[in-house]
Formats: structure tokens, C-alpha cells, sequence
């Protein structure tokens, strides 16, 4: 694919997540899935109309698919429609996301391989994000996916979780920003400051890490270390937004809870690979 | 495990108390989804705490302590932490206010300690301001002296504990033209005096902050906690003892115990190395606590002890994550670690370092006044 059909898709993706921002339905204990809002199958529609899916890789590599999930992630938008380039939703440690979709269920099972399984009874339970986590109860079989399908789905997979990952922490990063350059404490902006602002270079280091992973290497080395600089960013940047940052009206819990469950879901992940 | 802290009666006595309020506290529905302790309220615990003798305990008798050591109160209150009690507003009205009143205002102190004593009587703390948070000198909400009243006029906010409070301990400017250091007060207000109200903004940690509004509020001068317009120096010590979080502790050694029974082998080297941080940890708390008691200069000891204590809560987060993986994610139900407490915990620890004064403020001040670095 060349440069040019790459940024088409970014930009299109990046309307589609832009007409449809996506609403957080999550609170502390309560059980909430994010793609169960009108906006969120606006989305899936749109995202359609433009190929988003698993097949989107065969043509325009992983490259491609890891830089449109950017806006995905600024956006905050669904996990599902990262899920979409695995061709399902993927099931680590005995949990699956969004509980009621009608996705394949697929298993990530030892050597990098991928398991649908079958009839599967799922519970939900209250979660730490707004991903419709249910629990694996019950699966009656499986099949295995192509091994080369597989990989080349995991990879994609990988790539777009990295974007995400990445369109995640970049606005959380720039909302931080914009509080510390407008909020004055001891005379002077806070983003004057010496030591916030050798935090926020540190920041702003592993931020252009991920983003330079997403262009370059999927592997699941890219991707655990992606996960853990989330949430790094967005742990700093809880601490330099402050009590304001600590409340649920401020945009910044939703993105810091996501990072952290990707954390912990690519961990084990890669652990099981 | 009782073993791992200071022997003493008290300490046992709180130990058996937090076993039967911890049933309290379960059905308590304000502390359902909190993720930290000291950040949680529940007006039966307070009040049970009050009817055991456990409020004050380092408080004279004619004020309705015990008379304990300041370090016997230490200890107990990390048992109340290590069950995970609701303390918020002990924390407050005990730890941080009252101690102050003992320190600066002994009439005031003869006024309330005995019923805060009693668990009768909640206050909560009006430092924090829309546009001042750790830049406390930055206060703007006014009091005007009126004959024998404060008239009060201004804005708090992240206020704990507000809708359980029957007080407030409020920092205000009572003048303008001094430096910013200079014309500050502390006083303490009736939550029901004409012209407070307050609203509630809700947290990731599962609870919620109070934002007051403050309107041509009448308060006597006799309110007033120490001199009028020294209130810098209130407030400096006022923090001194609120950093000294010793419920943390027990938070603490509470989560690494059950880890050691929930992870595999393969994190005993690292669950060890925390262990022996919360170990230090605790030092810090009884180093800053005998400072104090002393009435000598504890503000970087009680610093350390604030930071260290708040920065291993963090790490132990992260270790839950990668002992428990996807699953120490689950809120509720029997699939989810410890009931649920760890995922709330997770979600709640961000403040650890920013409740009671940032970290970098933390750091600040051991920088300064434990370093004597140049400003
Ligand atoms: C759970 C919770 C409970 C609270 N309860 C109360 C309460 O009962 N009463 C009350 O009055 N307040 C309360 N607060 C407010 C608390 O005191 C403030 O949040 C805290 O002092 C930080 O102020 P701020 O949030 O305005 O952040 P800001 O002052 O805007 O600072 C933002 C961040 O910038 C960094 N920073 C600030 N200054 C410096 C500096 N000089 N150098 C380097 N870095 C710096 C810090 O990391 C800080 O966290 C509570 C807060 C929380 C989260």
C-alpha cells in the first residue's frame, strides 16, 4: 500500500471516530460495555464502509492498520474495532470483551496460535474498564485458525493495539499539558516548572516511542512495553492534573483505566504466545 | 498479622475492634466501591470507633482519650487500615484536626475533642481552593473581621468527608495586603451556619469530593484556631500531622500479605523488597510521630513518612496487575481477587500521591527543610 492510501485511511478512520465520539458509560462497580451505545454502532458503520476488518491487513499491511487505530485511541473509542482486525475478540485469561457481541471468540493458545471456540457461555462481570468484560464459563469446543492466518491477524492485531495505545496516551498527554500551561501556583505556570516539565519530557519520550513502534515493529515485545508506557503517561499525568484529574468528570480516568487493562490483557497475552 | 506491628493493648484492642466494624463498614453503601480506606466514609464506623474509646487515644482523659502514647495510636490506626475501615473522617477530625486544636487551641481543644472523642462530631478540612491546591499561600476566600464575627466569602473544594461533616476547619485570607504567607487564618465553622452549601463531584477511586460554597458566612471570633492572620503556621502544622499515615501502613501490609498467599514463587523476591519499604515505611511514620509528639520540628520527617508510604502503595498496584494479570481487574463476584478490593484499589491509588499534599510537595520539603537545599 503506498503512503498516500495509508493516510487515507488514517484520515478516515480519524472522521469516523471524530462523528461519533464515544460516549463512557462506566462507573466504579458497575458493570458497562462501550459498544453498546448508538454512537459506538455509528461508528462500527462507518468504520465499515471503509474496510475496517480483519481482511484489511491482507491489503494494506500492518503498518497501515497500527496508524488508523491512532485516532481510535484518541478517541477512546471501542475496543471492539481493534478487535475487528484480530477477526474476533481475543480471550486471555479466561475473560472476553464486549460479552454480547456476536464475534468469534478466539483463544490465544501457546506458539502464537489462535483458538475459536464454540458455543461459549459467557458472564459479565463489573470491571476495571468499560470493555464488556464477561467471563468464560462454559465452551463446548473449538477449532483452530489457519496457523498463517493466525499470525498475520496477531500481528495486525498488535499493530492497531499499539496505535491505540498511542492515540490513548497523546491526548492524554496534551489534556495534562494544557492544565499545567493555564494553571499558575507559586507565581508562575506549573508547566514552567523544572521538575514537571522534565516529567513531561519523559512523557513525551516514551509517547514518541510507541509511535515510532507503530510504523516499525509489532512484535509483542513492541506491544507489552507500548502497554506499560500508557500507563506510565497516563499515571503521571494523574499526578500533575491533580485532584481534577481524580474525578470522573474529567476525561482522563476513562483513558488511564483503559491503559492499564491493556496492560494487563497484553501481559498475559504475550506471556501465553 | 498482628505480629508484624508494635505489640501493645491498644493495638490488640483496635485489632478486635476493626474485625467487628469491618462488618459494619460492608454494609455501609457510601464505602461500596471505594478503593482506599482512608479515603472512605461511613458515619457507624466513626461512631462505633468512638463507643470502643478508639478516637483520641493519645488525648488526655478531661478530653476524652486515653492518654496513650502517640506511638500506641500509631499502631492501632494501622490495624484499623490493615482491615480496611472506612477513615476518612477519623483521619480528619482526629489525625489532622484535632491534634492541631490540641496544639494551637486549647480552649477550642476543650471544646471539641470530647466529642469527636465520643464519635459524635465529623469535621472536615476547607484548605483546597478552585484556584490554590498545593499553592496553599494562594488562598483567595476572604473573611472579614465584623465587630466580634468573621464574615466569610469564597470557594472551597476536594473537600473530604463534607456529607458526613458537622464541621469544618477552614483556612481563609484575613488580609490581603500582607504578603501571601502573612494575613491568613484558620478558623472552624458549623457545616449548618447560613451561607455554606455545598454540591459533590464524584472520583475514579469510587467515592466523592466535596465543593463548598462560602456566602457572607458569620463565624465568631472565638472560632478562631490560634492567633488571627498567623494562620500559615497553623496550617504548616496542621499538615505536619496529617502526613503521617500510618492507616496506609496497614493497607499496605494488608495487600502484601495476601499477595504472598496469591502469587507465585516467582515474586517473592520482589514481594520481599516491598515488604521491607513498608517496613521502612512504618519507621518513617514512628520517626515523625515521636517528632511531633516532641513538639520538634518534624515537616521533612513527615514528609518522608507521607511519601514513602504513598509511593509503595503505587508499586504495589502494579504488582497486583502483574501477579493477577486481566482478572485483578474484576470489580465484583467470586471470580474477582480479594472481593474486589484490589480492582478498586487500583483505580483509586492515583491519589495517594496527591491527597494531603502532592508528592513533588512532599519532596519540596525534604529538600528544604531535611536538605537545606537553596530555594
Ligand atoms: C482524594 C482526595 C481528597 C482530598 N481531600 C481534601 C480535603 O479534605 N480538603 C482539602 O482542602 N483538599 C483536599 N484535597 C485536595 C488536595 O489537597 C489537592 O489536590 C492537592 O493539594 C493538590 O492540589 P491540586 O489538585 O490543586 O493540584 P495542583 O496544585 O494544580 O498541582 C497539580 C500537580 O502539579 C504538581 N506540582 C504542583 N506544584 C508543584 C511544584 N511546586 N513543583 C513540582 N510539582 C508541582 C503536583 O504533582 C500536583 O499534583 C483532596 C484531594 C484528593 C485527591
Amino acid at each position: 500500500m503506498t503512503d498516500e492510501v495509508a493516510d487515507m485511511l488514517v484520515s478516515a478512520v480519524a472522521r469516523a471516530v471524530g462523528n461519533n465520539p464515544a460516549p463512557d458509560r462506566w462507573e466504579p462497580g458497575q458493570w458497562a460495555d462501550d459498544s453498546m451505545s448508538e454512537q459506538s454502532e455509528m461508528l462500527g458503520a462507518a468504520l465499515e464502509r471503509i474496510g475496517w476488518s480483519a481482511e484489511l491487513s491482507d491489503e494494506a499491511g500492518p503498518t497501515a492498520v497500527g496508524l488508523a487505530a491512532v485516532p481510535l485511541g484518541k478517541g477512546t473509542a471501542s475496543l471492539r474495532f481493534v478487535d475487528s482486525i484480530l477477526g474476533g475478540r481475543p480471550v486471555v485469561a479466561g475473560l472476553v470483551r464486549h460479552w454480547q457481541a456476536t464475534e468469534p471468540a478466539l483463544e490465544l493458545v501457546s506458539g502464537g496460535r489462535l483458538r475459536h471456540l464454540q458455543d461459549t457461555r459467557i458472564e459479565p462481570v463489573a470491571y476495571g474498564d468499560g470493555s464488556g468484560i464477561g467471563l468464560l464459563v462454559e465452551t463446548s469446543g473449538s477449532s483452530e485458525v489457519d496457523p498463517l492466518v493466525a499470525a498475520r491477524r496477531l500481528e495486525a492485531w498488535r499493530a492497531a493495539s499499539i496505535g491505540y495505545l498511542a492515540g490513548l496516551s497523546e491526548v492524554a498527554l496534551n489534556e495534562c499539558l494544557e492544565y499545567l500551561i493555564s494553571r499558575e501556583a507559586f507565581g508562575r505556570p506549573l508547566a514552567a516548572r523544572e521538575s514537571i516539565q522534565g516529567r513531561l519530557a519523559d512523557c513525551a519520550t516514551a509517547l514518541e516511542g510507541m509511535c515510532l513502534l507503530v510504523s516499525n515493529d509489532y512484535s509483542w515485545a513492541s506491544l507489552s512495553y507500548s502497554a506499560a508506557a500508557a500507563v506510565d503517561i497516563t499515571s503521571a499525568c494523574h499526578q500533575l492534573t491533580g485532584a481534577l484529574g481524580f474525578t470522573l468528570e474529567y476525561p482522563l480516568q476513562r483513558r488511564s483505566r483503559r491503559a492499564r487493562a491493556m496492560r494487563a490483557w497484553s501481559d498475559w497475552a504475550a506471556d501465553v504466545a | 498479622m498482628a505480629s508484624s506491628i508494635v505489640a501493645g493493648t491498644t493495638a490488640d484492642e483496635a485489632e478486635r475492634a476493626a474485625v467487628e466494624l469491618s462488618r459494619l463498614a460492608a454494609a455501609c453503601p457510601e464505602t461500596r466501591q471505594q478503593g482506599m480506606p482512608s479515603d472512605a466514609d461511613c458515619r457507624a464506623v466513626y461512631e462505633g470507633l468512638g463507643r470502643r474509646g478508639l478516637i483520641g487515644l493519645h488525648w488526655p482523659e478531661n478530653l476524652g482519650g486515653r492518654g496513650s502514647s502517640a506511638l500506641e495510636t500509631i499502631a492501632a490506626e494501622e490495624r484499623l487500615g490493615y482491615h480496611w475501615l472506612p477513615l476518612s473522617s477519623y483521619l480528619l477530625s482526629v489525625k489532622t484536626i484535632g491534634n492541631a486544636l490540641m496544639h494551637f487551641a486549647p480552649l477550642l481543644a476543650e471544646r471539641f475533642l470530647p466529642d469527636i472523642a465520643a464519635g459524635k462530631v465529623v469535621f472536615c478540612q476547607g484548605f483546597s481552593e478552585p484556584g490554590a491546591g498545593s499553592d496553599l499561600a494562594g488562598i483567595a476566600t476572604r473573611a472579614v473581621v465584623e465587630s466580634d464575627r468573621l464574615v466569610i466569602t469564597g470557594r472551597k473544594i476536594w473537600t473530604s468527608s463534607v456529607a458526613d461533616a458537622d464541621w469544618i476547619y477552614l483556612a481563609v485570607r484575613t488580609d490581603p495586603l500582607l504578603e501571601r504567607h502573612h494575613g491568613l487564618s484558620v478558623v472552624v465553622a458549623e457545616m449548618s451556619t447560613p451561607g455554606i452549601s455545598w454540591t459533590l463531584h464524584r472520583t475514579v477511586g469510587g467515592g466523592t469530593l466535596g465543593e463548598i460554597g462560602l456566602e457572607d458566612v458569620e463565624v465568631p471570633l472565638d472560632q478562631v484556631v490560634g492567633e488571627l492572620d498567623a494562620g500559615w503556621k497553623v496550617l504548616m502544622g496542621t499538615l505536619d500531622y496529617e502526613r503521617v499515615t500510618s492507616e496506609k501502613v496497614g493497607v499496605a501490609f494488608y495487600l502484601l500479605d495476601r499477595l504472598g498467599e496469591l502469587a507465585p514463587a516467582s515474586y517473592a523476591a520482589s514481594l520481599r523488597r516491598l515488604r521491607g519499604e513498608a517496613l521502612a515505611a512504618r519507621l518513617h511514620g514512628r520517626r515523625a510521630t515521636e517528632l511531633l509528639a516532641g513538639r520538634r520540628p518534624a515537616a521533612a520527617a513527615s514528609s518522608m513518612a507521607k511519601l514513602s508510604i504513598a509511593l509503595l502503595l503505587q508499586e504495589i498496584a502494579e504488582t497486583c496487575l502483574d501477579v493477577l494479570g486481566p482478572r485483578a481487574l474484576i470489580e465484583d463476584g467470586e471470580a474477582a481477587p480479594l472481593g474486589g478490593r484490589i480492582a478498586r484499589f487500583v483505580r483509586a491509588v492515583s491519589a495517594a500521591t496527591i491527597a494531603g499534599g502532592a508528592s513533588d510537595i512532599q519532596r519540596r520539603v525534604i529538600a528544604r527543610h531535611g536538605l537545606n537545599c537553596p530555594r
